[in-house]
This record gives structure tokens, sequence and C-alpha cells, in this order.
């Protein structure tokens, strides 16, 4: 079973990219389930969701604590919140950022892909300035840096996601899949 | 016997818990000891109004958009709403139990409304052939005389209407500014009434001067006197006579007549009645600065309170508490007027308190123009000699208008002395009755009065206090710079916001509280009706208490 | 077709595919996403429903009352405090013998406030009468949907559906779903004998004396009691049509089981995970889900229970001042078998998450436990 956790904030997207990516699983034969940390949150506060993908039936029923990898909406987050908690060794972290990763702690000791995702979602008219939506883009992030899913399953899960702007937001995870770059 | 439905085994029963049979096993209304009956009783806005106009079913049938039905109810007691409906001093509100809880029921405009809808369709009103083997005389086109002939020629007694003056209408033409009752609705008035039956009008006659009493008596098997207040009191002080003085009646018929009136620059309207008050707002819209000098105060003024209201509004001067006691003149020019001081002393016969002179105390005022309006008496000539009169009044029964001699009957102001256009119209319809009744030989109905209900009557749980509905007017501004209408009518709207938030004292309207209330289902609804099944009632009386209206009663059994 | 979707979409699918005719509801978390998409569903056509808005869930159950007696299949959702708001109705509805579903997410009652997971608030409707079916996967709350209409039907009785919070309601899972024309197969159209109808007019819901209305409570009694052959029957007519069951309990690895613990829910899913390692580890355990609480299944939880030492029972409610509620009926349910001990733990309360670790800590807990059975353990509690 592999166990993935997203870290975002609230109006990211986050829940919706745990959701699109457990899909994409799913089209690939997987058992899949995904969810958001329950609560209430409002616009801006860390955030987080779950996804789980498995060869047989997903039994558990609760929170993932020792998740396998990691997706980071926001590259701040991983001062303010200690993201990596539970993180097995060697899992994969894909962040968004345009900045060069240079925290040993994180390279040394996992898998760190990074990608622009605000640019991408931008170049593809998702969110504006100040708040581009990056949940289709880190999606397509993930596949291109871990090949875990493919990237014909993450389109199809896009255009069966998203409601508005299918096209634009397949393009994008497109554009983050073949653009994600691997740090270590 | 009894049969009711029993189950021997759960089996035989319905699983959902219903009613499988009925209760007409047990007719539980044996258990009654006090009996509630529908006992709709009157309304006092009925008793208040001095022809006993229905005004509840009236307002009823206009909830229910029944306007023609609503104007014939009123037409049985009254042909002229259209001028009641702007005139009267409506007593009928005065009594409106609603006033004793919020506001009276703006009855006045709601009987103009449907007054107006009956003007604007003449089809409404019926038309009588002469079918009636005798006939009437009326004397007088003023309300008494209307009325009258209106009532006869409706029962089919073909009616010769005297009248003095060029057109009919009388104290309503000559009296009354346009500004109240305008003359294009009077006109319109009169010929609804004239053209409903057998009636046969002519103008220019003085009857007593031109054509004999004792000769109509002759002609006619009944003779009407409706001949009213034509002539002004006379003030009875010095320099009364001469230039600048002059009748308020005088004027108010040359403004009527649209005659070119000036009344100076500062005109004097001795009085308190309505006369005054039409007199004062008819010198104000022609130029003048007024002022109405009235012996007592302004609670003992006999005028409408409206008009008084209004006056004030518009800017005539008062001036209580002052009687005349000389007018002044120089080189027969009229100078100004000097007032006593009064002040009030004991109740007198009318139960005002009576105005008495307070020794030494005068005032004295500039005048151009003085009007007179201290009351109007009777032109009996011709008349006193026929017919018993009393303080220059024609005696005359007050319930049927019965004179002293046989065919003669009178009513209205000539008789009364001044009273009000709806006790006129009163009068002649009752004049009209009895004589229908002497020509017929029928007697008189003798049936009982229903009880009169008051607010302690009404549930008024079931009423929320809401203001009256007040009648659109043209600004004060305006309306004291012409002689145009000053009150436009309700539309629609306005006339059932205020029709509905009559209580319908003392009579059903349908309202199915007692229906919905009754705990037996023992009240049934018909079209229009409710019945009590006693089967099944048994008499707990929610129906009585749930009433708003009053509109049941209760009897003991047995009893 | 198969989807991923959350649990709560699933019932509204559930409720499309069994062609609901009045849908009433109010607005409560985690509830809502149910019965927004059964509005939109009724705005688009997509299933031919009326949508009654209320202005509270009392009222909303008052509607489905309504609709239900004039002879149409109604279906509201709830949650928590909503619940609790119609309770009166919720009475109302079994003595009038109306075969309303309700979908109930399980969440903590306050104060304080929690929009958690517990069964407080289901099971505090435990003896009004209403069919209670825990579900513990989306595509299981789905199907369970038909399933409810037709033992409603059967029976003239109002079912109850109950899911987690979050866990279910907000969680993503693969469901394959149901369309109206299968489920034409399996489900008839609703047409009671008895119904309003003007042309047939009685009262209902009416006075009953003393001499009536022990009859009528027998009767709801005996239709409970029929209810678990009629569940049992309904799951298998299902199971033709669709190939899925679910039964009225699920008993896993029990038959050589030396302790057994006793679940509901989506803890009764996370538990066979640890089964499944702790039998790895040579531990003779099993589990066992009840899946319909209303009516309870003695026999059939006796049947399993009785072969094996020792029982633990995990409740993520509480009867304050006595026990567990699921332990309760448990102990009822092994009356007279003394030799067999039943342990009472209470855990996930307000949401608290019951995880392999926690399920394994009352697993390993039970095995050694020497306490009397009145003792309650609380899991988790921070002391």
């Amino acid at each position: 079973m592999i166990e993935i956790r997203t870290h975002g904030r609230g109006g990211q997207g986050s829940v919706i990219a745990s959701e699109i990516l457990a899909d994409a699983f799913f089209h690939e034969g997987k058992f899949v389930q995904a969810f958001p940390a329950f609560g209430v949150e409002r616009r801006g506060a860390p955030v987080m969701a779950f996804t789980r993908v498995s060869d047989s039936e997903v039994r558990e029923r609760c929170q993932i604590y020792e998740p396998d990898h990691l997706i980071v909406l926001d590259p701040v987050l991983i001062e303010t919140v200690n993201i990596t908690e539970g993180l097995k060794e060697g899992g994969w972290i894909i962040i968004n950022t345009n900045k060069p990763v240079e925290n040993s702690n994180l390279t040394s000791r996992f898998h760190v892909a990074i990608v622009d995702a605000n640019r991408i979602a931008l170049d593809h008219g998702l969110g504006s300035r100040s708040a581009p939506i990056v949940n289709t883009s880190i999606v397509g992030a993930f596949a291109g840096a871990t090949k875990l899913v493919g990237i014909e399953a993450v389109k199809k899960a896009i255009d069966g996601f998203v409601p508005l702007k299918k096209e634009h937001n397949i393009q994008a995870a497109v554009d983050a899949y073949n653009g994600v770059q691997i740090v270590s | 016997m009894i049969k009711k439905v029993e189950f021997k085994t759960y089996r035989e029963m319905p699983i959902r818990p219903m009613t499988v049979g009925d209760m007409l096993w047990n007719l539980t209304g044996s258990w009654r000891n006090v009996r509630p009956y529908y006992d709709f009783k009157r309304s006092p806005c009925i008793v208040g109004c001095p022809t006993s106009e229905n005004i509840q079913r009236y307002i009823q049938l206009v909830t229910e958009n029944r306007y023609e039905e609503a104007w014939r109810t009123i037409i049985d007691n009254n042909p002229m709403p259209a001028v009641t409906g702007r005139v009267c001093f409506h007593p009928c509100m005065s009594n409106c139990t609603r006033g004793e809880y919020d506001e009276p029921i703006n009855i006045n405009a709601i009987e103009r409304s449907l007054g107006d809808m009956g003007l604007e369709n003449p089809g409404w009103m019926a038309k009588a052939k002469a079918t009636g083997d005798k006939k009437a005389a009326v004397v007088g086109g003023g309300p008494a005389g209307l009325s009258c002939a209106f009532y006869l020629a409706r029962a089919g007694y073909p009616v010769t209407l005297f009248e003095t003056d060029g057109a009919l209408g009388g104290v309503l033409r000559w009296g009354i500014p346009e500004y109240r009752l305008p003359n294009g609705t009077l006109d319109k008035v009169v010929k609804a009434i004239i053209d409903s039956g057998p009636i046969t009008v002519k103008t220019g006659v003085k009857v007593g001067r031109d054509i004999g009493l004792d000769k109509l008596e002759k002609e006619f098997d009944a003779v009407f006197l409706g001949i009213g207040l034509a002539r002004s009191r006379s003030m009875d002080v010095d320099g009364e006579d001469g230039e600048g003085v002059e009748p308020g009646l005088s004027f108010l018929r040359k403004v009527n007549g649209g005659e070119k009136v000036d009344p100076g620059k500062k005109a004097i309207v001795i009085g308190g009645g309505n006369t005054a008050m039409d007199v004062a707002r008819c010198a104000l819209r022609s130029g003048s600065d007024v002022t109405v000098v009235y012996r007592r105060t302004v609670n003992e003024m006999p005028a409408i309170r409206e008009e008084i209201e209004e006056a004030e509004k518009e800017g005539v001067k008062f001036e209580f508490l002052a009687a005349p006691k000389e007018i002044l003149r120089k080189k027969g020019k009229l100078a100004g007027i000097v007032f006593q001081r009064m002040e009030l002393g004991q109740p007198d016969e009318s139960g005002r308190r009576k105005p008495v002179a307070v020794e030494g105390e005068t005032i004295r005022m500039e005048a151009d123009r003085i009007y007179s309006a201290i009351g109007e008496q009777a032109d009996l000539e011709g008349i006193s000699e026929a017919v018993e009169t009393e303080w220059n009044l024609i005696k005359a029964d007050e319930a049927t208008g019965q004179t002293g001699r046989k065919k003669v009957f009178a009513g209205g102001d000539a008789v009364t002395g001044a009273a009000s256009v709806v006790e006129a119209i009163a009068a002649g319809r009752k004049a009209a009755e009895k004589i229908i009744r002497i020509f017929t030989g029928r007697a008189e109905s003798g049936e009982a009065e229903p009880a009169t209900v008051g607010i302690d009557d009404i549930n008024t749980d079931y009423f929320s206090k809401t203001r009256q509905t007040k009648m659109p007017r043209i600004p004060v501004g305006r309306a004291r710079e012409g002689f145009g209408e000053i009150h436009t009518g309700y539309d629609a709207a306005l006339l059932h916001r205020e029709a509905d938030r009559c209580f319908s004292c003392g009579v059903c309207n349908y309202c199915d509280n007692c229906w919905v209330f009754c705990p037996d289902v023992a009240i049934m609804r018909h079209e229009n009706e409710y019945e009590i099944n006693y089967d099944y009632c048994k008499g707990c009386l929610v129906c009585v208490q749930e009433c708003p209206r009053n509109a049941l009663s209760t009897r003991e059994e047995g009893k | 077709m198969k989807k991923v979707i959350m649990g709560n979409h699933a019932v509204s699918y559930g409720v499309r595919a069994s062609e609901a005719q009045v849908i009433s509801a109010y607005p409560i978390t985690p509830q809502t996403h149910i019965v927004e998409l059964l509005s939109e569903m009724c705005g688009n056509g997509e299933i031919n429903a009326k949508f009654i808005k209320v202005e509270s869930e009392h009222s909303a159950m008052a509607a489905c009352i309504g609709a239900s007696a004039a002879g149409t299949r109604a279906f509201t959702a709830t949650s928590s405090q909503g619940l609790l708001l119609m309770h009166e109705m919720l009475h109302w509805a079994v003595g009038a013998r109306l075969p309303i579903v309700l979908a109930n997410v399980n969440r903590a009652v306050g104060p304080p406030w929690s929009i958690w997971t517990d069964q407080n608030d289901s099971l505090s409707q435990r003896d009004v009468g209403w069919f209670q079916i825990y579900c513990e996967s989306n595509q299981e709350t789905q199907d369970t949907v038909p399933q409810a209409f037709k033992i409603a039907e059967q029976l003239q009785m109002p079912v109850m559906l109950v899911l987690d919070a979050f866990f279910l309601s907000h969680t993503y899972e693969i469901v394959d779903i149901i369309e109206k024309e299968q489920v034409r197969k399996f489900l008839p159209p609703y047409n009671p004998e008895i119904k309003i109808d003007t042309k047939d007019p009685h009262s209902f819901g009416n006075l009953a004396g003393p001499d009536m209305y022990m009859e009528l409570r027998y009767m709801i009694q005996e239709a409970m009691e029929k209810g678990l052959d009629v569940i049992k029957k309904v799951d298998d007519e299902f199971r033709e049509v669709f190939g899925r069951g679910y039964g009225l309990i699920e008993p896993y690895r029990c038959d050589d089981a030396e302790i057994i613990l006793v679940t509901s829910g989506t803890v009764a899913s996370t538990t066979r995970a640890v089964i499944d390692a702790m039998r790895g580890e040579g531990v003779a355990i099993g589990a066992l889900k009840i899946r319909v609480f209303r009516p309870f299944p003695f026999e059939e939880i006796f049947a399993v229970l009785s072969k094996a030492k020792k029982v633990a029972v995990i409740d993520r409610n509480i009867s304050f001042g006595c026990h567990g509620i699921f332990f309760q009926e448990i102990k009822s349910a092994l009356y007279g078998r003394t030799d067999i001990p039943v342990l009472g733990y209470i855990a996930g309360l307000g949401g608290r998450d019951v995880t392999p670790g926690v399920i394994r800590e009352i697993a390993e807990n039970a095995i050694s436990n020497k306490n009397p059975e009145r003792y309650i353990n609380w899991i988790g509690v921070k002391r």
C-alpha cells in the first residue's frame, strides 16, 4: 500500500489534489481512498489531505500517520509545519516552489522534486496572481517525478473531477509532468 | 342501539393507527346543557346612522368584491351615497366599535367609493315604472325632497317635484362649496335619482307663493314638504344693515353659482357651524384674510370636526368667546366691529355650556366684510298658514313626517331646524315609507330590533391594532388656492385595506373560527352558512367564545 | 459504473437509483453533501422527486411523514443535533408505520461542539423503533439505500442507515454506482394499501384507548422480529441482481477464534486489517461486525460468539452511568454463558482516530485482562 499526504493551505485545492491523485490510480486499476484531515479550517490555514493506494481493498479507515510520500503545495509550510513527521525514509517530497531546495535535512533522507506550479497554473489561466490554482499541476509533477502513476491516468482523472477549464488543467498537469525537476 | 367497531384480535386491526369506523353510534350531543346558535346582531354603526344604512353588510360585500350589491345595500336607505360619502358628519364612525380599540373604520370614505362607483355605473340603478294608482307631490329639491321622491317613485308612485330654484339640489347646491361637493358630482346624483322612476320636475315654482298648498292637496294623494332653511338669521346688532355686511348663505350662493365675489382684504365670519366654516374657507379661497368669531369655544362648535381642522390648516383664524355687539360705521361705510367678551356658564338645554357676557370687556376688530352665519331659518311663506308651525319650524311626527293635516308630510331642516344632510335623507325616506303604507293599506312590520354589539362583545384577540386608512387628498397649500375637490377618494387597494379592518360586529362573515375550533367537529360549513349538528354539539361553547364578532348566542336547554 | 466518490454522495446515488419521490431535509455538517447533490438531481431532472425545503429537522421528518402517509417514497438525511431535534417525529414515523428512509451521518453530540464522528446520536434513538443499519464502506452505504426502502416498504417500518462522519461521509472511495434501471428489478414501485386518499377518508394518528394501544405496539415489535428474516431475504435478492450482499452481521476469521472483537461502522473495517496482522503472529483472534443493530440479531450473534473463549466489544459510544451500548446488547445476547467473559472498550469518541494501533491495544488488553466485566475500559483517555 502507498500512503500519500498532501500539505497545503485552505483554498489551494489540497483536498481536490488528493482526490484527483486517487482517481488517477483508480484508472490504473488500483484500490484507492482519499480524504481530508477532518476539521474546520479557514482560507489560508495549513491543511492536509490523504490518499491511499493499494493492490487490494483498502480496509484502513483512519488517518495516515506514516506516509510514503508527500506533496507540498506551499513551500512556506516547510518552515512552519513539521511536514516530514512520520514520512518514511526514501519517500518522495514534491514541492511547489520557484526556488532551489537547499535544506539538506530533506534532500539527504528523502527524494525531493520541485516544480513551479504557480507559474504553470498562471500560464494556463488557472486562478489569479494572488491565488493560483495549483492542484492539477502538482499532481502532474507527482506523476512525472515518481512515475508511480501515468500521465494518461492523471489526465483522465482531471477530466472527471474538474468542473471547469478541463483542457487548461490537463495541459498544466502535462507541463508539470514534463517540467518537474528532481533534486535528490 | 349503540354499534361500535371492536377488535377481537390485533390481526383485525389496521397496522396504521387510523379510523376504520365512525362515531355515529355515539350521539354525544345529548350531554349538552347549553345550546349555541347563530344569532346575528346589530352593528353599532348601523344604529349610529340616522338613515340606518346597513354598513356592516356593505363593507362585507366590499371585502368580497361584490361592489354592485354593496351599492344596492346603501341605496335601500340612502339614494345619494356619493353626496353623503363627501359631506356626512358620519355619526356611524363615532359609534364604530373599532374606535374603542384603535381607530374607527373610515365608513364615510368607503361609502364615497361605492357612491362614486354607482355614478360610474348608471346601469346599477334599477328603473321603476309608474304602477301605483296614487300620486304624490314633493316640495323642495334638497336632500329631504329628493329622498322622499326617490322612494315613492321606486315603489311605483308618480311624483311631481317642485323646486323654487332653477336647479335641484337645495342646500347641496347653494350651501356646500365645490371643494367639498363638486357640482358635477351633484348633477350626476340628481340625474340618477330623477331618472330612476316616474318623477316629474317643476323648477322655478315656489309652493306657497306660485301655487297654493291647498291646491296640491286637492290634486295629489299626498304632499311632502322638504323646504329646508333658506334664510339666514339676523344678528340683531346695531349697524347690521348696510354695505359690507352680508348673510353667509347669500355669499355661499354666489360662490357656488359661479358669481364673482369680493370678500375684501379682511373678512370676519360670525358663527360656529358648518355654514361658518364654508363661508370662511370660500372667502379665504377668494383672497381674503379670514377670522371666524364664535361666542363659545372650539369644543362647542357644531361644525364637523374635520371642517374646523381643515379651515385651521388652510389658514383661517379663530377668535373664541366673543359675541357681536356693535358694527361700526363711518359715514355709512363699514369701519369695524365690537365684540362682547364671553365666558362659559352653566350648560343649556342642548347640553353645551352657555356663553355669558363678561361685564365691561369688549374687543374691537377691523373688517372690510362681515358675514353672519349664526343660523338659518325656514321660509314659510304660504306654508305657515296651512300647517301648524312652532318656533318658525313645521310641526311633524319625527318617525313618519305626518303633519296635522292628513295628506301633508314634512321632513328635513324645516322640521328639525339646522341638522344634517343624512337626517334630511332619513326623514324623506321615512315619510315616503309612511305614505306608501297609507297608499297600500299595509301596516308597519312589527319586527323586534336585534341587540346591538359593543366592544365588550368583540373578541379583540383576533385583531391586531391598525391605523385607519385616510382618504388621499391634495396638499393644503394647493387646496386653499382654488375650489377643486380636496379629497380624491380611495383606490381599490385602499378601499380593501379599510374594509378589511371591519370587525363585522354581531354578524357572521364566514371567518371559519367556529368551524375550526369546534372540538366535536359538530359545525358543518355550507356555502355562506354554518350549521350546528346538535347530535354532537356538547355545548362547550368554544364556538361562542372564539367567534371574534359575537354572531353566536346561547340558550339553556329545556328553557 | 465504478467511480471514486465520497460517502455522502454514495447515499445520494443510492437514493437516486431508488427513485425516491419526496426528499425533505435541513442541512447540517457533515451530512449536507447528501441533500445538496439530491437537490441538484431534483433540479436537473436526474430524479423525479419533490424536494421540500424546511426550517428544521423536525419539520423535515414531519414533511417525510406527510409524504409517506400519502403513499410516496420519502427520504431524509441528517446528523447529530439534527437527529435529536427529529426525535419526536421519529416516534411518530414508527407509530404511524411509515416506511421512511433516513441516512444519519454519525456525529458526536454537543456541547462541546464537535463535528467529528461517534455513535451517540443514532444510538440515543435506539428505542424509538427505527431499523438501524450501520455501514462501513461507501459501496455498502450506497447499496443499503435501496435495501432500506425495500425492507421499510415490506414491513411498513422506517429505516435508518448510519455512516461515520468523515471516515465515510467525506472519504472518497471506489463505488460501483447503481442505476434505477437495475434497481427496478429489485425494488418495485411503492404503492401501499393504506394511504391518505380523499376518496377513502380516514383519520390517521388519532387516539387509541388502552384497549388498542398495546396491540398496535405489539404489531411494531412483530414487524421488528420479522425484520431479521426480511433483511436477510432482501440482502439475498440484492445479491442476485448486483452480486453484493452484507448480511445482518459479518464474522471475520471467527471459526477457530478464541477471542473475538465486536465492532461496527468503519472500525470494523480497520479491525480486519489488525486481525490479519495478529493472525500472522499466531494469535487465534477474529472479529464480528454488527451491521444491523435494530432489530438486534441475537441468535446470529450468539451462534458466532458462543464458540469463543472471550469477547471484547469496541464501542464508539457511551451510555453514561452504564456501559458502551453495543456491549450491553452483546452481554444480553450471551446471557447464561458465564463462561465467556465480555469486555467493554470505549474508544474513538468525538472523532478520535481508531487506528490499527488502538485496535491492537484493545485486543492485547482483552487477551490479558482479568478485570470483572463491569469494568469499562476507556482507551486513550489522558488521565
